[in-house]
């Protein structure tokens, strides 16, 4: 990452799980309203009591790059977003299976495979987050998550105490 | 002493109780006195542009004062004053 | 078909097991709005206002809104439309949560449901495909588990379910329908409708889009609309800070808080069910419906002093064994008006509500009736089964598992207050009108809300003319709450507004913040058919009148918009509103006036012309 680029930077504290981020997401997609389509998904914490807005963190390693066959994601030189040239894309779904972090997408309709693009450095769902639990900043990308997924991994440990 | 009390935490946290006893023979009076009490803070959130805060609600026994004789409400020394501002800044957000 | 609609609805034969799709006649969906309008205007066309609300031939429809779905803030809203068993009315139950998007996803504006099915069966809808499947194995469940197997039966965690508790199967009279596990069309006994069909639960999961006709008119609309809703206290500040339990200490320092029965208007222990208790020692964070900006809801647990004593009945995987909630109006029914001010309690309480499938409201009401025989001397141990004295947590908690069940005196209080009162030959001990239990605002205090329960076309309800707003909390301009001036006028406006609300998909608590000048644009955008506010306005009103007429035909007439004896002639026996007691004579006429009613409540040949429905 070099140190221009600006990154999604996720506060789940600050997030009430109202979907405006999914809404704004699947605007850009598909000029609906569709969640189905949005590259960003809320996900629920119950350890945390919390929830979590969660896409693509651009990560340096791209596995869904290195994944494909046919070289059809690149790197946006602006943002260093990873991004699907879509008439190059096959639609073979290996980089949906590669990445580690289930942010990558395959739209049944188009056949090809979708991810965050951050709108051309202008997310949508930074500007419809009502929180700002979604920020665009410059960031470690994966700043955030380490630090809370210990946090639910501690939480989810406690909670199965009884259990194991 | 006519007691004031108070709703919301952070208007108690600023008034520094959530009841207090303060001097006034009239609303305006004790309101001064709270102020008085509670710093610039508390004056910057009841009175706006030489008057009561849109969003501040003063009740006398119950009653708003907007409906008695608003500041210059007389006061005597068992009658309680509630001091609210419902959803204003008093409360914490999100 | 105007956008914003999918244009679909889905009608599913019980009795038979025949599902069809139909399409949602456009010119309904533009007069009636949407949502609790056109499904007004269904149950109008297809039932029969004499039926028994539990009987085969009554129907009933849940609903979505043209902004249901959207981005509109709040859109998130849908309601369920029937006959109810407690009031015999048409009832309109409103729910926020992610099932109504969800259905509008799938593609379906509405679901007309009829009939009786021959054994228990759940709805699965996957967009196109869609299903009855036997619910043999979930009868008798609660909410949370029938929640978690039908998701797991269905195969996606994200598939929404809306549910009947063992409440809605055992007909209790004010059983309630409960999606998302926490958010309920809550009153009248939709549920127990629900129960009478044999229909466990309606399933959703859907992949598709909802289309507006403006898009770049629509972006614009909701950010105004999104804008104002952060420039307004209540709607920027106290909700998502307090919850709707802001309301507790505000409404007890007013003298307007129900107590015991209704027998003071003030509650000693208001502090200790408030919204400020709620915050400092229970509070996890704010949960937001679909795409609400204001993100009322509350996701609490018991206090550390309240651990060991109460363990909360919800689903482990929810939030970590919190449950959500309460509301203003179910700490007050559960709290106040049983002279109980233990917050872990009500948790408990109302958790159970939630799981079992209970309106809180009127569980905890007629609870409260009872406490008051009970006390008078007209129910001892023998018939209840336990003390049952004010202030008795222990009997509140035995006592909701009863209703539910109908076990012992379960079974009386599972009727409702009214029924209770006149079965006990004490009528007088009913709190509410047309069979239905006040929400948690002394009619005698605030003269405009008592005219809007007394006229409310579903029984005693604060979401019908909250009036409050403008008459005490000081959202736009009226008379004080003492005085009965202009309350006429003020509680018709109210209704009409609030009913347009309704309609659109969106939550009642927008106009805290914003009115139909900010949601005419929206609804004018999604549908492309050019809504002005005085159109939406005008719609409101139509659905009143027709849900009145409809209403008339099932046997109400003027004598049914009234108050209780003690709400008329009883005065508040002290606090600040002592002395007061509801002006009602005063009001009606005025508010039949404004309604271009006749005296006795008909509404007239030429209003029902001008609304095209004469």
């Amino acid at each position: 990452m070099t140190s221009a680029t600006r990154t999604l930077q996720i506060h789940p504290d600050r997030c009430t799980g109202c979907k405006q981020c999914e809404l704004a997401c699947s605007w850009v997609q598909t000029g609906t309203f569709q969640p189905s389509r949005s590259l960003i998904r809320v996900h629920v914490f119950d350890e945390e009591a919390s929830f979590a807005p969660y896409t693509c963190f651009q990560c340096d390693e791209a596995w869904c790059m290195q994944a494909c066959p046919v070289n059809a994601i690149d790197v946006e030189p602006d943002t260093q977003a990873k991004v699907v040239i879509d008439d190059v894309c096959v639609g073979c779904g290996l980089c949906v299976i590669a990445c580690p972090f289930g942010t990558m997408f395959f739209d049944r309709g188009s056949h090809t495979a979708e991810k965050c693009d951050l709108c051309a450095d202008d997310p949508a769902c930074v500007h419809a987050c009502p929180t700002a639990a979604i920020e665009y900043v410059e960031a470690d990308p994966v700043g955030w998550i380490s630090a809370f997924g210990e946090k639910v991994d501690a939480g989810r440990r406690d909670s199965l105490k009884g259990e194991l | 002493m006519p007691t004031a009390r108070f709703l919301g935490i952070q208007l108690r946290k600023l008034a520094g109780g959530t009841e207090l006893s303060l001097e006034g023979d009239t609303v305006g009076k004790l309101l001064e006195a709270l102020i008085a009490k509670a710093g610039p803070e508390m004056e910057h959130l009841l009175f706006s542009e030489g008057g009561l805060s849109r969003d501040a609600r003063i009740l006398k026994n119950g009653r708003n004062i907007g409906l008695l004789d608003a500041l210059a409400t007389p006061l005597e020394q068992r009658d309680t004053v509630t001091v609210y501002f419902f959803g204003s800044r008093s409360y914490p957000g999100g | 078909m105007l956008k914003g609609w999918t244009g679909t609805l889905l009608r599913v034969d019980l009795t038979n097991g025949n599902i069809e799709r139909e399409a949602v006649r456009e010119d309904w969906a533009r007069d009636f709005a949407g949502g609790r309008g056109i499904a007004a205007r269904y149950l109008s066309e297809e039932v029969d206002a004499r039926v028994d609300p539990l009987a085969p031939a009554n129907s009933i429809i849940f609903a979505t809104g043209p902004l249901t779905g959207t981005n509109s803030s709040t859109g998130a809203r849908y309601m369920v439309v029937t006959k109810g068993p407690l009031t015999n009315c048409m009832t309109t139950s409103n729910s926020g949560g992610l099932w109504g998007p969800e259905l509008k996803f799938a593609g379906y504006d509405l679901l007309i449901l009829e009939g009786r099915s021959p054994a228990p069966v759940y709805l699965w809808i996957h967009d196109e495909a869609v299903e009855l499947r036997s619910a043999e194995h979930l009868w008798g469940k609660g909410v949370f588990e029938t929640e978690d197997r039908v998701k797991e039966e269905t195969g996606f965690p994200d598939t929404r379910v809306t549910t009947i508790g063992p409440a809605g199967e055992n007909l209790v009279k004010y059983a309630a329908i409960v999606n998302d596990k926490f958010r309920a069309a809550g009153r009248s006994g939709v549920g127990a409708v629900m129960g009478s069909k044999n229909l466990k639960a309606i399933a959703v999961r859907g992949t598709g889009a909802v289309e507006v006709a403006d898009p770049a008119g629509l972006m614009q609309a909701q950010w105004a609309q999104k804008h104002a809703l952060t420039q307004a206290p209540l709607t920027s500040e106290g909700l998502p800070g307090y919850g709707t339990l802001a309301l507790m200490n505000v409404v007890n320092e007013h003298g307007a808080l129900p107590t015991r029965n209704f027998q003071q208007a003030q509650f000693e222990g208001a502090e200790e069910i408030s919204g400020e208790r709620l915050v400092e020692t229970r509070l996890q964070t704010n949960k937001a419906c679909f795409a609400c900006t204001i993100a009322c809801g509350r996701v609490s647990k018991v206090s550390e002093e309240g651990q060991g004593r109460y363990t909360l009945n919800t689903s482990p995987r929810n939030w970590r064994e919190a449950t959500e909630g309460p509301e203003y109006e179910n700490a007050w029914s559960l709290g106040a008006d049983c002279g109980i001010d233990d917050l872990d309690l009500i948790l408990k309480a109302n958790t159970l509500c939630n799981d079992l499938g209970l309106d809180p409201i009127t569980l905890g009401a007629t609870i409260a009736a009872a406490m008051e025989l009970y006390e008078d001397g007209v129910l001892t141990d023998k018939e209840v089964g336990m003390p049952l004295p004010f202030g008795s947590g222990e009997a509140l908690i035995a006592l909701t598992e009863k209703t539910a069940s109908r076990e012992g005196f379960g079974d009386l209080l599972a009727e409702g207050s009214k029924r209770m009162g006149d079965a006990l030959g004490r009528p007088d001990v009913f709190m509410g009108v047309k069979g239905q239990e006040f929400p948690a605002y002394d009619p005698r205090a605030i003269q405009g809300m008592g005219l809007g329960y007394a006229t409310s076309n579903r029984g005693a309800c604060h979401l019908r003319a909250y009036t409050i707003s403008a008459e005490m909390l000081g959202v736009g301009d009226a008379e004080g709450p003492e005085s009965p001036v202009g309350k006429g006028e003020l509680a018709a406006a109210f209704q009409n507004v609030s009913t347009a609300v309704d309609a659109t998909g969106l939550c009642l608590f927008l106009t805290f913040g914003v009115g139909l000048d900010e949601i005419a644009p929206l609804m004018a955008a999604a549908t492309g058919h050019p809504y002005t506010p005085a159109e939406l306005e005008l719609a409101g009103e139509r659905i009143w009148n027709l849900e009145r007429v409809w209403n008339m035909q099932a046997g109400i007439t003027a004598a049914d918009d009234t108050l209780p004896k003690r709400m008329l002639e009883q005065p508040i026996p002290a606090g600040p509103t002592k002395g007061q007691t509801s002006r009602l004579a005063e009001m009606l006429p005025d508010y039949y006036a404004a309604r271009g009613w006749s005296e006795d409540g008909h509404p007239s040949q030429e209003k029902l012309r001008a609304l095209g429905l004469g």
